[in-house]
This record gives C-alpha cells, structure tokens and sequence, in this order.
C-alpha cells in the first residue's frame, strides 16, 4: 500500500512515515499543497492523509483538486482546530475521515486501515476466504485456523491482492504500490515473493487463492464469505 | 407609552387630534360666512318688499294710506310671518293684515329722520328672532311734507331652514372631507413608512441570505442609517473573520507543536506513559477554551439557520466517518426549522451530539426538534447503552468525564454545553424513550 503524507511540519510529517513504514506501508511524504497536488495527481496512492493547515494552497483546497482530478483514493484529514465546521468542509470536500491533532498512532492506523478496508468494500477488519483468513487489523493471516509466519511484504502483498480481489494487479502496479521507490524493480523478485506467498497460505495447492495472468499479473481469486 | 413606540400609531393619534380641530374650526368659519351672508340676503330681500310697500302709498286727508293691494299676499295672510306697519308722528297709521300680536310699543317712533334705513335683528316676545328693516320717509304732498316711518319685519323660520339645510350639507361635505382625509393619510403614512418596511425586510433577508450589506436604494434620511449599519455589519464581518482567523492560528500553532511533543512520547513507552496524561489534558483545554473564544466572536445580526439541513450536512459527513452502512440516522426535524444563531456555533453543537450518538450508540441515532412554548426543544438519541441515573448530572458539569477511559467525551460535551448556554438555553439527559439509549435534550429559546 502506498500512501501519501501531506504535513508542513517536519516532525509531525517525520513521525507520521516512520509509524506508516513500521505498520507496512509505503509512502511518499510532502510538505507542501502545490507538491501535494502534483504528486496525488501522478502517482497511484491507496490513500493520503493531508493536513488542513498547509502554506499556500490549503489542506481543503488540495482534497478538492485531487476529487477534480477523478483520484478516488481515501483521503483522511488532519485537524488542529477540530472544530466541525472545518471537519464536515473537508468531508464535503473529499475527504473520508479525519483525525484530530494529536493523535495516537494507534488511532491514525486503525483509521488508515479502516479506510483501505472499506475502498476495497470490506465492511469488516476480518476479510474471511473460509479456510484463509486475512485480519487486516492485526495484520495476520491465517489457514485453517492456525496462524501463519508472514513477513511484511508477504503480508502487504497478500492485502493489496485482496483489497484488490478479482481485479488483474500488474507487477508494476504492486512494486508501485508495496515498495519504495528505490526499491529494486526486477519483476522476478516479484515472481519470487509470490512464489513464496503461495507456498506458504497454499502448501498442498488446493485452495489457488492468486492466479496468474501471463504476461500480465495476478490476480486473487477468493471470494469473502462476510 | 407602547402605543407610542410605533411610528404609524403616533401619526394616527396626532391626526386624529389633528384633524376633528381643523375640520371643526373651518366649520365654525364656513357657518359664520353663510349666517353673515344670510343676513345680506336677508336684508336685500327686505329692501324690495320696502320698496313695494313704498310704491304702494298714497297720502290722503294728510294720512298715508295704500292705495292698492300689497304684490306680497304673505302681507294679507295672517300669521305669515312678514309684517309691516306704517307711522307717522302723531301714531301707527296702518299695519297689514298678517299681524296678529299687539303692535310693540318700541316701533313708535321718537323723531323721524328722513332718508335712514336701519336693518336689525330683534328678539321679539312671541315672534322670537325676527329681521327688522326701518324706513324713514318724507312724503312730498299738497298738504305740506309728511314724515312716515315704515317698518317691515319678518320671522328667522326662512333663515333658520336655509342655514338649517346649508349646515346640514356642510356637516356632510366635511364629514366626507375628513374621512377623505383619513384615508388619504393612511396612504401617505404607508408611502412614506414603506423605506422603514422595504428596511426591516432587507434586515430579515440578511439573516435568511448570505448577504453581508443592505442595498443601497432608499430615501436620502435612511441612506445615513443604513450607511452606519453596514459600516457596523462589515466591520463586525472582518473583525469576526479576523478573530476565527486569529483562533485557527493559535489551534493551530498550539496543537502542531502539541502533536510533536505527543508523537515524540509514543516512540518511548517509558515517556507516553508519564507525557500521555498531562498531554491530553493540554488538548482538551486547548480545545475546549477554543470552541469558548468562538462563542465571542458572534455577529449582532444572527443568521436564521436551516437546522434540517445543518444536521443533514453532518449525518452525511458522519455517514462518511462511521461507515454508511454502520449508521442509521433518522432525521425529523421539519423542513421549515429556523433558528436564529451563528451556523458555527450550530456546527459544533449539533456536530458533538451527533458524534457523541454515533460514538455510543449501537446503530441507530435519531434527532429531532420542535417548537414548544416559545422554546426550540432539540433531541439527539442513540441506541446505545445509555447514561446511568447517576452520572446524567455529573456529566453535565462542565468539562466532566462520565468515564475517564472515553477521551472525547467530556471535552464534546462541555462544547456542547457552552454554546447551549450562550443561546441562553440548557442540556438534559435522559433515556431514550424509542431506541432505549441516551437522549440529549436541548432547550433553547426562540429569537425573533
């Protein structure tokens, strides 16, 4: 998942990627409304949080440019003031939800993650394929009940593939989505993650949860039973 | 005087005085110059039958006598009312038929001076008031000159219905005048009070619309007036848009390095557990003297606002938050709900409640508003658990959590209460009686 972070002050914009890269995303990180703009318009996020008090152009005024542009990704608002005016501005805006400064980390994930589940059509945290089952809040997977050893792309890309389920994922499309731009784009590690991905959720390769699409990409296969 | 307090009441009353005075006094003038010109009439037609009754003698045996029948049969009829009398020094020498009542001794004449004419009115014993017109005379004859006065009279019954049916007519004529007046009034005082009208409405549009001025097309007196009040309303808009500005700087100057200190805490367990407390008590009195200092920067002209429409707005924008499906809203509030207040003051009252219901509730959250008694009551019920007997009080002091673990609660709700007592009104917590959860409701008075 990649995520674009809009916060003017350093600290808060520093704070906010170190907790995102630690929960398993990716994101790219700005300061300003104009650069906002400009990266939200070219690059495909999973969502972005923006500040309402930036310099120049405002939080409100870039949440309403991206909805111009057609990007339909979350947006999730950050508040200083809080006050309901501004809070129902930006969702008139564009905008999905909101989290008032400050805030726990815990509670900006748990919203991040609400958000992603619910652009995907996930009502429920718990995305259940009978014998797997993907928690997206404890970021844990499971097969037939027991619990499996995932390491965090593992998990990422098994969430990005379900979020995104029955649509063809292209292997540029999840090195854009799950990786850092300096990340080594050689479309066999790709091959190689999902090779391994398989192993492990699908030992005795009866379930088939990711297709191949040759040439193409994959696509995941299941379907939720909530 | 309240009755004095309304321009229109004032010009009626004072034409009202006004008027009965003028039209009575002009009555009074117009009756004197008719009985004056009565008189004159009167007087002319005395002179002819003078005349007549001149043409009519003869002097014979040194006596006057009528040497014909008099043209006037009212002289022969008796009891006509038109008499005459003839005298000479020596005694009355004839007086006509019509006279019924003892000749007056004040008609003797002392001395006879011919040529005088004397036109009074007399009031008589049993004639009443009676027109009198005296003729002194000195007839030529073979006999020497004869000295004759001659007095002819008549009785007010032909003036009295003359003025009788003239003041009848005139009474009719300024009746008509004054009612004509009235009227006429009544319209100039709607003209003329219309700018003051066509004001009042602009007034009323102002808070209905988004509209910061009042048109400038009114008559050169008002122009003054609602010059100063704009001035006043566009001075009190910037200051107002100055201070949220202000408010947002400082929420935000203060909560951004808040939001650091609080972000650095959370990367140590160690700090957050000593920093979280003290930290979260530092953002809720920032917020909650915050969402107080907003409550001063109300503007005089409060705007009406649709609160059906405020509400919908933020059950949307909920409906964002909370998941669309997760929310059942019911909103009956009837569409022509207006209160008179600042929408951002609205905002954050209904907005706290709502989240609140939301917050607590299970699924479904109902609100509601109706006027009673000159009060707006407003009602937010959730589903939820409620709030026990108990804590309804203390939950409602301010700034007081009904549970410490809820963060949020205490400061929405504070909020709340604030701005409900700025509107002079007041909170209550009860059961929901439909979905069995809290019930908040509000009370405020209706301003017009």
């Amino acid at each position: 998942m990649r995520l674009l972070v809009v916060e003017d002050e350093p600290h808060i914009r520093e704070q906010i990627c170190t907790q995102l890269k630690s929960a398993g995303y990716v994101s790219d990180a700005c300061g300003d409304g104009r650069e906002a703009i400009f990266l939200g318009t070219e690059h495909p996020y999973d969502l972005a949080i923006i500040d309402l008090g930036l310099p120049e152009v405002d939080g409100l005024e870039v949440v309403k440019t991206l909805r111009a542009e057609g990007k339909k990704f979350p947006i999730l608002i950050l508040t200083a003031r809080g006050n309901w005016q501004d809070k129902v501005e930006g969702l008139e805006a564009g905008a999905d939800d909101y989290v008032v400064k400050p805030f726990q980390n815990e509670e900006l994930l748990a919203r991040i993650n609400a958000l992603l589940r619910r652009a995907a059509g996930h009502a429920s945290p718990s995305l259940d394929y009978g014998p797997l089952v993907i928690n997206t809040t404890a970021k844990t997977v499971s097969r037939d009940g027991n619990k499996l050893e995932l390491t965090s792309f593992e998990y990422n890309t098994l969430e990005y593939l379900a979020l995104n389920s029955g649509k063809l994922v292209s292997k540029t499309e999840l090195t854009e989505h799950l990786y850092d731009q300096d990340f080594d784009r050689d479309s066999n590690v790709i091959e190689v993650f999902i090779g391994r991905l398989r192993k492990k959720i699908d030992p005795n390769g009866d379930l088939k949860p990711i297709d191949t699409v040759r040439g193409q990409g994959y696509r995941f296969a299941l379907e939720t039973q909530n | 005087m309240r009755l004095f307090r309304s321009l229109a009441s004032r010009f009626t009353l004072a034409s009202l005085l006004v008027l009965p005075a003028v039209l009575g006094l002009s009555g009074y003038m117009l009756d004197q110059a008719f009985q004056r010109s009565l008189s004159t009439a009167e007087k002319n037609r005395l002179n002819s039958q003078m005349y007549l009754l001149l043409g009519s003698i003869d002097i014979s045996a040194g006596q006057p006598k009528l040497s014909q029948e008099l043209n006037d049969p009212d002289f022969s009829r008796p009891g006509s009312g038109l008499y005459a009398w003839v005298h000479t020094p020596l005694g009355m020498q004839w007086q006509s038929p019509s006279v019924l009542f003892p000749t007056p001794s004040n008609l003797m004449p002392q001395s006879i001076e011919a040529g005088t004419q004397h036109f009074e009115e007399i009031r008589h014993s049993s004639q009443g008031r009676v027109f009198s017109l005296r003729f002194d005379v000195e007839w030529e004859s073979k006999d020497g000159n004869l000295p004759i006065r001659l007095t002819i009279w008549r009785d007010s019954a032909i003036w009295n219905a003359e003025l009788s049916t003239y003041r009848q007519q005139l009474g009719q004529w300024l009746g008509s005048l004054g009612i004509f007046i009235i009227f006429a009034q009544l319209l100039i005082m709607r003209w003329g009070l219309q700018p003051l009208k066509r004001l009042k409405d602009d007034i009323d549009k102002l808070r209905e619309s988004s509209e910061q001025q009042l048109p400038g097309n009114y008559p050169s007196e008002i122009i003054p007036v609602t010059h100063s009040l704009n001035q006043v309303l566009a001075n009190q808009s910037q200051q107002s848009e100055r201070y949220k500005n202000t408010l947002n700087d400082l929420a935000h100057s203060l909560k951004t390095p808040l939001a650091v200190i609080s972000g650095f805490a959370q990367q140590d367990p160690e700090f957050e557990k000593k920093l979280a407390d003290p930290l979260r008590r530092m953002d809720e009195i920032i917020s909650h003297q915050l969402s107080r200092a907003s409550l001063g920067a109300k503007i005089n002209i409060n705007h009406s606002i649709d609160l059906r429409q405020l509400c919908k707005r933020l059950i949307t924008a909920l409906g964002k938050v909370y998941g669309r499906d997760e929310k059942d809203f019911s909103l009956l509030i009837p569409a022509d709900c207006r209160i008179q207040g600042e929408e951002a003051d609205f905002m954050e009252l209904m907005g706290n409640l709502l989240d609140n219901a939301c917050k607590y509730g299970r699924r479904q959250v109902f609100v509601d508003a109706e006027e009673m008694d000159g009060q707006w009551v407003i009602r937010v019920e959730d589903d939820g658990p409620g709030v026990a007997g108990n804590q309804r009080q203390s939950i409602l002091t301010r700034g007081q959590r009904a549970d410490t673990a809820n963060k949020g609660q205490g400061i929405g709700l504070a909020v709340a209460i604030d701005i409900v007592s700025a509107y002079s009104g007041s909170v209550e917590v009860g059961r929901s009686p439909i979905l069995g959860g809290a019930s908040f409701i509000l009370t405020l008075p209706v301003q017009r």
